[in-house]
């Protein structure tokens, strides 16, 4: 469950929360999403609020709706690779902003990542 | 139906007072009945309900309507879908009961003390008559009680000055009671005459006892009565509906 | 569909406005916050919608009409204060709101008796305040209500309780059902609103969607809430 920060929009909240939980495979391609009712009770946030996110991600082709039947995961396009991509990417971003705020250049950033990749071992 | 939701309502939440008071009353009677060649017991079996009694029930009706907002049960009585006049029927209702309730051991009671008090049988439509005025008194108090929640519901619909309020409409009610339906029986002149003969006490003398004197009292006045009385409970709905906050 | 209409209402009570002038739309289905501190006048405004109080000036309109007996039918209302009868007990309370309504659903208050955890045979007056603040919301839930206004439903109450009382206003979520609660406690709840209404001495001075201002404003209802009673 997740810990809103409630500065922001809640449903864009519920939209990467779903995301993410795709990406990392935990909501597989065609799987069901709780009805709006459900995941309400479960996150505390209005109903309304829900829908919301679930149109946000139909909007963004992750997800569909089968009319009476609830809110899937899309299949095809099979939305992880792209999510995957995308939340990688976003997480790139919010490195080198942390860098640069920091007052280091982009190139002492990446020296930074070379040595922490080395410290874990990690060949690949 | 609501109105019998609501008449159970207030039974139920005046249950222990009834009881107590009833308790009190037959104590009383019973205590004078004993004791009826003491000077007190006149006092104690006969005075005392017979002034309590209309304190008592007139208290009751105002506490009636301020207890919904003392105890803001008004809230919720006043949010219910149910319209004024039946909130004030039920109450009317459990007023009446309770006074029929109450009044009937005082009645019995007082009719047994007397046929102890006094040594020779009574007149022969004595007792008749007895009930008559007894059944009187419930439209007396069935008179009474709309004046008192007009007087009651009126405090409710001001801000301010809700005692002084109160206290003028229920003088002014009283008074304005009087003409109107004195009005309303002349016009109904043409009813005729409950005959009741009243009883008188003669002490002493060779005529000792209870005496018998015909009297009447004209229908028209208990029709107007009853007219007026109902004139004024509508009055009280009205404003309940239109006025009264919570 | 219009549930609640406003228009330049105003109340007054001797010299001081408790309402002034105020015009809101409220839509059907929306969760609505009615925020402000004490004496905002939010009180107020419930108990107009609920019939229990009468406009000193403009006019509101509860599902297409003024408030009355018709309105009074589709209208549950949750005081702050404790309107119970106290004599009772709960499964009479129960019992006393199940005869008036035609809208009542007694399996949904048999399920929300077990939910809100409360003993049926217990009397009123043996109640802790938490408990009477879970039964009094029970009474407005069990009923299939268009309209439900719940006057600071979290204030003063036990954190148990109040996360009961938050998750059956949740479970209570219908699409043909209009919700308005007012609290001056923004922090915990906020989440519940499709909208807020700020009052502010009896005015309105901002409303609008709850997810539109955190947008806008990139700040919480809660954050805005603080600086604009600052």
């Amino acid at each position: 469950m997740p810990h809103f920060d409630e500065s922001r929009p809640i449903y864009l909240q519920i939209v990467d929360w779903i995301c993410r939980r795709v990406a990392r495979g935990e909501l597989a391609p065609g799987a069901r999403l709780p009805s709006l009712r459900d995941l309400a009770q479960e996150l505390a946030v209005n109903p309304n609020t829900v829908q919301h996110a679930y149109q946000e991600l139909e909007r963004q082709g992750i997800a569909f709706t089968k009319r009476g039947q609830g809110t899937f995961i899309s299949e095809s396009p099979d939305p992880v690779g792209s999510l995957r991509q995308r939340l990688a990417e976003q997480a790139a971003e919010a490195y080198l902003k942390e860098i640069a705020n920091l007052g280091l250049s982009f190139r002492e950033g990446l020296d930074l990542l070379a040595e922490k990749i080395k410290e874990r071992g990690v060949s690949n | 139906m609501s109105l019998l939701r609501l008449y159970g309502k207030e039974m139920r939440a005046s249950l222990g007072d009834i009881i107590m008071v009833t308790a009190v009353i037959v104590l009383l009677e019973i205590l004078a009945i004993l004791n009826y060649d003491k000077p007190w017991s006149a006092a104690l079996g006969v005075m005392v309900p017979m002034v309590g009694l209309p304190l008592y029930f007139l208290s009751t009706s105002f506490e009636s309507i301020h207890r919904e907002w003392n105890e803001h049960t008004a809230y919720w009585l006043l949010s219910l879908p149910v319209r004024e006049e039946v909130i004030l029927g039920a109450k009317t209702l459990a007023l009446l009961s309770r006074f029929i309730i109450l009044t009937l051991p005082a009645a019995i009671g007082i009719y047994l003390f007397f046929d102890k008090l006094i040594p020779v049988p009574f007149p022969p439509d004595f007792t008749s008559t007895y009930i008559g005025l007894y059944v009187l008194s419930w439209f007396l108090f069935i008179t009474v009680i709309p004046i008192v929640f007009l007087a009651a519901v009126s405090r409710h619909a001001v801000q301010r000055w809700g005692w002084l309020v109160q206290a003028l409409i229920f003088v002014g009610g009283f008074w304005a009671f009087g003409k109107v339906s004195a009005w309303l029986a002349g016009l109904l002149d043409f009813l005729p005459w409950l005959s009741l003969r009243v009883p008188g006490i003669m002490i002493g003398g060779p005529q000792r006892g209870i005496t018998m004197a015909s009297h009447g009292i004209p229908l028209s006045m208990v029709v107007s009565g009853l007219l007026v009385a109902g004139l004024i409970f509508y009055l009280a709905a009205l404003l309940l509906r239109y006025r009264v906050e919570v | 569909m219009t549930v609640v209409e406003a228009v330049n209402l105003s109340k007054r009570y001797g010299r001081t406005w408790a309402l002034r002038g105020v015009n809101l739309v409220i839509e059907e289905g929306m969760v609505v916050g009615l925020l402000g501190p004490n004496g905002s006048g939010k009180s107020t405004f419930l108990r107009l919608l609920a019939g229990l109080s009468h406009p000193s000036g403009g006019e509101v309109k509860v599902l297409g009409e003024r408030p009355g007996l018709a309105t009074k039918k589709q209208v549950a209302f949750v005081p702050e204060i404790d309107h119970l009868y106290r004599w009772m007990r709960v499964r009479d309370t129960l019992d006393f709101q199940a005869g008036f309504y035609a809208d009542f659903d007694p399996a949904r208050g048999e399920e929300l008796l077990t939910f809100m955890n409360l003993d049926p045979g217990a009397r009123v007056y043996n109640l802790s305040k938490g408990q009477r603040a879970r039964l009094k919301l029970m009474l407005a839930l069990a009923r299939q209500a268009r309209l439900v206004l719940l006057d600071e439903p979290f204030s003063g109450i036990d954190p148990p309780s109040r996360e009961r009382i938050l998750q059956g206003i949740l479970m209570a979520y219908r699409q043909d059902r209009t919700v308005i609660i007012s609290t001056h406690l923004v922090g915990e709840v906020e989440k519940l609103f499709d909208q807020v209404v700020f009052l502010s001495q009896g005015e309105v001075f901002l409303a609008g969607e709850a997810e539109s201002l955190r947008a806008e404003r990139g700040k919480s209802i809660d954050e805005i809430f603080r600086e604009e009673y600052r």
